[in-house]
């Protein structure tokens, strides 16, 4: 029985098309996140059995072929926290500018391209820059806070062009209506603009965080060292040499024998595990930060 | 077509304009005003006075230039970095785009509401508390007060009392618009601006922000830019039509009482205008 609403053949071949673009797209989700799935199976297969109390909470034992990981989960959680305190104040501060002050024109496009490009410089070349600017220019001794600074020279990048994304994606009409109340462009940006971006700039920071866990070039090259039992207190920590898992990890593949295959991919778990710390507690930050803007 | 004569007519019949105010004191006096964005003229020559506690419409067909007439009057096309005022234009006697004067101090005296509402993502009594926080006039229980009394004088207290923690973005797009009003009075400023305030509302929302233009200008100096006729002929004293010709520069054609420029025109442009023969 057909009537006058009767799908043509027409609208049958449109409605064929349509299920086809949407399936290819559920179908290039499935291809994407389907690696990443087999991967953290994988290294959770793999190093699960390593994962021990000792494994965890010890310092290492026989040159890290026996006993734990304690100082290098320490230290790199140290490094981390320290590598955001560098880059996020400095990016956040420098994305404001950029996005709020700096007029427009030819000098702000070349800035603003030189930034993204240095998103792209290799990590190897920030390790190089970090050891030449430490070592040569300020003559300071390898250690864990020149670790974090490299790190954070790299992570600048990303961090400044997210929270500047971050920042122009805030409506206009919400800063003028502060600027017309007649409160200052400073306090507008801090208490108006600022708050709207903070989610776009935390995703920024969490992204260029998690990229610097997993370097292993840039602190190769400003010393980083193996497991050893150091004093974990903070600021003798920071003055100690960089420990860390990336490199941790680097260094037993290497090392060949001697080293039990499944201590390798414990340590992997660890650092998946410590990024994934990193990213939940900022998204928590950011959550609640959020619903109390929203109160 | 009866014409547009007809209704505002009708209106004045029914006592919703008000009658020609007696002169008051000049709050805000323009002289050969003209406003460029880079080397394009957007507006030319405007001389005019805007009297205090009353109502002034400025009209006219898009692109003549009002709204950007209007925000110099805050010294909002500041933001722009190529935009530049020519004239004088004074207000309460002092040349507002004289070296000494800083655009922010004189955006305190002189507010404003957009076209679309702005309302700052934050809770109601927040958006209300925090121009007053930020500016330092009030704290605490003072605080509180004026965030009460800004939004019973922006007639919006009765609707948002019971709910003055949920977020100001949460509110219907007309409440918005009372809610930035009510900002804009927790300031206490002297003249409102208002950029086509009604633009996004519709008809039931834009009738309650009218009355509301009614009472404020018992305290307030109000300069209200719309494209809308009957608006104009309900709320204001007093109407300026701009008109900007083949070259697009806006200049001011007709400024007289709002009884005046609806229904006895000195001009035939305005007259083609308020008749709806044009625009």
């Amino acid at each position: 029985m057909s009537t006058a609403f009767a799908p043509t053949p027409q609208i049958r071949r449109k409605r064929l098309l349509q299920t086809v673009v949407f399936g290819s797209t559920v179908l290039a989700t499935i291809v994407v996140a389907l690696p990443v799935a087999i991967v953290i199976e994988y290294v959770v297969s793999h190093g699960a059995s390593a994962i021990t109390p000792e494994f965890l909470f010890d310092g290492p034992a026989r040159a890290g072929r026996e006993g734990g990981f304690w100082p290098v989960i320490v230290l790199t959680m140290y490094g981390l926290v320290l590598a955001a305190a560098f880059a996020v104040p400095t990016g956040v501060a420098c994305a404001i500018y950029l996005a709020e002050y700096a007029r427009a024109g030819l000098l702000l496009r070349i800035v603003n391209l030189t930034i993204v490009n240095l998103a792209g410089v290799p990590s190897i070349v920030y390790g190089l820059f970090g050891a030449a600017f430490f070592f040569d220019v300020l003559n300071v001794e390898k250690s864990l806070w020149v670790a974090s600074a490299t790190l954070a020279t790299q992570a600048l990048a990303i961090v400044i062009t997210s929270a500047r994304e971050a920042l122009i994606a805030v409506p206009p009409g919400i800063r003028e209506g502060s600027l017309a109340l007649g409160v200052s462009k400073l306090r507008t940006t801090l208490f108006v603009t600022l708050p709207q971006a903070f989610p776009g700039i935390v995703t920024g920071v969490l992204l260029a965080i998690s990229r610097a866990a997993g370097e292993t070039a840039p602190i190769l090259v400003v010393g980083a060292i193996l497991a050893t039992n150091v004093d974990l207190n903070p600021i003798d920590a920071m003055q100690g040499r960089a420990q860390m898992l990336s490199f941790e990890l680097y260094g037993r593949i290497t090392e060949g024998l001697g080293f039990e295959e499944n201590r390798k991919w414990g340590i992997a778990l660890v650092l998946l595990t410590v990024v994934l710390i990193f990213n939940i507690s900022a998204l928590v930050l950011r959550y609640r930060i959020q619903s109390r803007s929203r109160r | 077509m009866i014409g547009r004569v007809g209704e505002v007519a009708q209106a004045m019949a029914d006592g919703s304009v008000r009658p020609n105010p007696a002169d008051g004191n000049v709050v805000i006096r323009l002289e050969d005003v003209g406003v460029w964005y880079g080397s394009a003229q957007a507006v030319e020559g405007v001389t005019f006075d805007i009297y205090e506690h009353s109502t002034t419409a400025l009209i006219g067909p898009s692109g003549c230039g009002k709204s950007t007439l209007l925000r110099c009057f805050n010294r909002m096309n500041d933001l722009i970095p190529e935009a530049r005022v020519t004239g004088k234009i004074e207000i309460d006697g002092v040349d507002i785009y004289d070296r000494a004067v800083d655009p922010v101090q004189l955006r305190r005296q002189v507010g404003m509401v957009f076209q679309k509402p702005n309302p700052f993502p934050m809770s109601i009594k927040e958006n209300i508390a925090f121009g007053p926080k930020r500016l330092g006039l009030a704290k605490g229980r003072q605080l509180n007060e004026l965030v009460e009394k800004a939004l019973r004088d922006a007639a919006l207290w009765d609707e948002v009392k019971d709910k003055l923690d949920m977020p100001g973005t949460a509110l219907s797009g007309g409440q918005q618009q009372r809610l930035c009003i009510a900002r804009t009075l927790a300031i206490r400023p002297q003249v409102i601006l208002m950029d086509e305030p009604c633009s996004a509302l519709d008809p039931v929302a834009t009738l309650k922000i009218e009355d509301l233009i009614g009472e404020l200008a018992k305290d307030y100096t109000i300069v209200i830019v719309t494209h809308n006729m009957q608006q104009a002929a309900r709320v204001s004293n007093r109407t300026a039509y701009m008109l900007a010709g083949e070259e697009r520069v806006g200049h001011l054609i007709e400024y007289d009482t709002t009884e005046q420029i609806f229904t006895r025109p000195k001009d035939q442009r305005t007259e083609d205008y308020v008749t709806g023969r044009f625009g």
